[in-house]
């Protein structure tokens, strides 16, 4: 990794950051490493005291579902991450969610086979408190090129998806 | 003595610890020098292990159990144990040590391992433990001595049948917070020569002065026994003695408080008294840049077959100039209600001259990071 100014990830939920923070770390890590924090930018209003912490060298990379019709909590919060003038502000848009991300990069149809659960719910609560959720995807044949790796082309959200944001987050 | 591995289940909050503090790669560029026995020259270990973390993350923990283990081998008192053990947890706790030792121009390899038990229906304690000894020569080094390690059968005994012939010539220096009942503790005293007592008040001069800059001397005192006077600027001087509590005295900064401790040490390392040293968080209320100028003369300090080793909440001492190697990163996850205590060391994730270790730390790269969005959801606008 160079020294690249910080990076700080705002992930929509906590199985995200579980994700991240097993693939942004450790000998062969596949995304850049930065500091994740759970904050969903779609709805809730980003408060003051989470950016005010934040230098004005840090890249913001936020991590989100477009699974719903309105983004009008995200297009607030972005002009007041504007205003705020962060070094830049990166979109990962999970399509149309993690869930979906998970099956298009591994060999599972259908996410509840992961853990052999009953639904979506479940499978989360499994997944944030595996012991070793690599050991566990990369069984299912994960591939992380294809994580993260679709363009979103539906609006509201079309507007700030960009393909070199997509090829930021990766590691060189 | 230096430590070259500690593996601990169920001692404190470790289950399933493991970490490593030799290195194999020679290091043509390192600013620390001698990181090798003298007497073995290939025997390369980590004179500077700095422990990063969040804040219960095991740092202290793993303190603790380094001194317990050693002072338990040293002392030959099972005793010396009762600390890291939970006295509520009767499940087999096991520690393993590797370590080296020089004596007399010989270097000795160990390997010990201690595992304590207890019976089911009276709860009494056993400790058994065994261990193997080789002597090294030139050309060994700690990685090509693992296998052999490894392939011995350990037969554990009663663990004073086994440390009967162990021989007991190391030593160590430990400070924690919690000893906070000893920083009135002066180390000299009248049985040391005028050189030593010399060298020790200059060594306390310049760390109490650089505390605090209005202190323009500090002495023995003529009047009272284990006692040193602390001159001021206009001000009344004041006596810390031995067995009065610093924390009652006015005048003295949180920092400054904290000057003897670190006197004692510096002083220690300076002469070689010990050979393993351990500094808990003794910096929490010093400047960064004193804490650094600490750090970097200690280390300078540090002679053959000597070990610092060193906790701190301090991401700066990141960008100083030692290997990637010294620096150790330690974090606690909750894993189905368990506590899990892991460490990472920073030469395993990169070595390349170009990257920092702080920039790595700043952005996580050591996934060691506190969770603090327990504390920014206490302003959200839902909970106001």
């Amino acid at each position: 990794m160079s020294n690249c100014g910080k990076i700080h990830y705002y992930v929509e939920g906590k199985c995200e950051k579980v994700f991240l923070d097993e693939f942004k770390s450790g000998p062969g890590a596949y995304f850049k490493p930065g500091r994740v924090d759970v904050f969903n930018f779609v709805n809730k209003e980003i408060p003051s005291q989470r950016l005010i912490a934040l230098g004005a060298n840090t890249t913001l990379v936020l991590v989100y579902d477009v699974d719903v019709e309105n983004s009008e909590t995200l297009d607030f919060n972005i002009q007041k991450l504007k205003k705020a003038k962060f070094k830049k502000i990166i979109h990962i848009q999970s399509i149309r969610n993690f869930e979906d991300e998970i099956v298009r990069s591994t060999n599972i149809t259908n996410i509840n086979k992961v853990f052999n659960t009953q639904s979506v719910d479940e499978f989360k609560s499994f997944f944030v408190k595996h012991k070793d959720i690599k050991s566990k995807l990369l069984t299912f044949n994960l591939d992380l090129s294809l994580f993260w790796s679709v363009s979103n082309t539906n609006e509201p959200f079309a507007k700030y998806s960009k393909q070199k944001d997509l090829l930021f987050i990766r590691k060189k | 003595m230096v430590i070259l591995r500690i593996k601990l289940n169920n001692i404190l909050a470790f289950k399933n610890f493991e970490v490593n503090f030799g290195y194999s790669r020679k290091l043509n560029k390192s600013l620390i020098e001698g990181e090798y026995l003298k007497t073995v020259p290939s025997f390369r270990y980590k004179k500077l292990i700095v422990l990063i973390g969040s804040n219960a993350s095991g740092k202290t923990s793993l303190i603790k159990a380094l001194w317990r283990t050693t002072l338990f081998l040293n002392n030959k008192d099972e005793s010396k144990l009762d600390d890291i053990l939970d006295a509520n947890n009767k499940d087999d706790s096991q520690i393993e040590l590797d370590f080296a030792n020089e004596f007399e121009d010989k270097a000795t390899l160990f390997r010990t391992k201690i595992r304590i038990t207890y019976d089911r229906q009276t709860n009494a304690r056993t400790v058994g433990m065994a261990m193997y000894s080789k002597k090294l020569s030139n050309g060994d080094s700690y990685e090509n001595c693992i296998e052999e390690l490894d392939a011995q059968k350990y037969d554990y005994m009663d663990w004073k049948e086994t440390l009967k012939d162990f021989p007991t010539n190391f030593g160590w220096n430990v400070v924690l917070p919690s000893t906070e009942k000893y920083f009135d503790h002066v180390t000299i005293s009248d049985t040391n020569n005028e050189k030593e007592t010399k060298d020790y008040y200059n060594i306390l001069n310049n760390v109490m002065k650089t505390l605090d800059p209005s202190i323009i001397e500090v002495s023995k005192s003529l009047d009272s026994k284990d006692a040193i006077a602390v001159k001021f600027k206009n001000r009344e001087p004041i006596l810390i003695q031995t067995g009065h509590l610093i924390s009652g005295i006015p005048f003295l900064s949180s920092g400054t408080k904290y000057g003897i401790q670190i006197s004692n040490i510096l002083y220690a390392i300076k002469n070689h008294q010990n050979g393993l040293y351990l500094v808990d968080e003794q910096f929490s209320y010093v400047t960064s840049d004193i804490e650094v100028a600490i750090l970097t003369t200690m280390t300078s300090l540090l002679g053959s077959e000597e070990q610092l080793f060193f906790t701190t909440h301090n991401s700066n001492i990141l960008d100083l100039r030692f290997p990637f190697h010294s620096f150790y990163f330690m974090k606690k996850t909750m894993i189905d209600g368990e506590a899990l205590i892991t460490i990472s060391c920073a030469s395993d994730l990169e070595n390349r001259n170009n990257v920092s270790p702080k920039n790595m730390f700043d952005n996580d790269a050591f996934a060691a990071a506190p969770d603090v969005d327990k504390i920014y959801s206490l302003g959200d606008k839902e909970n106001e």
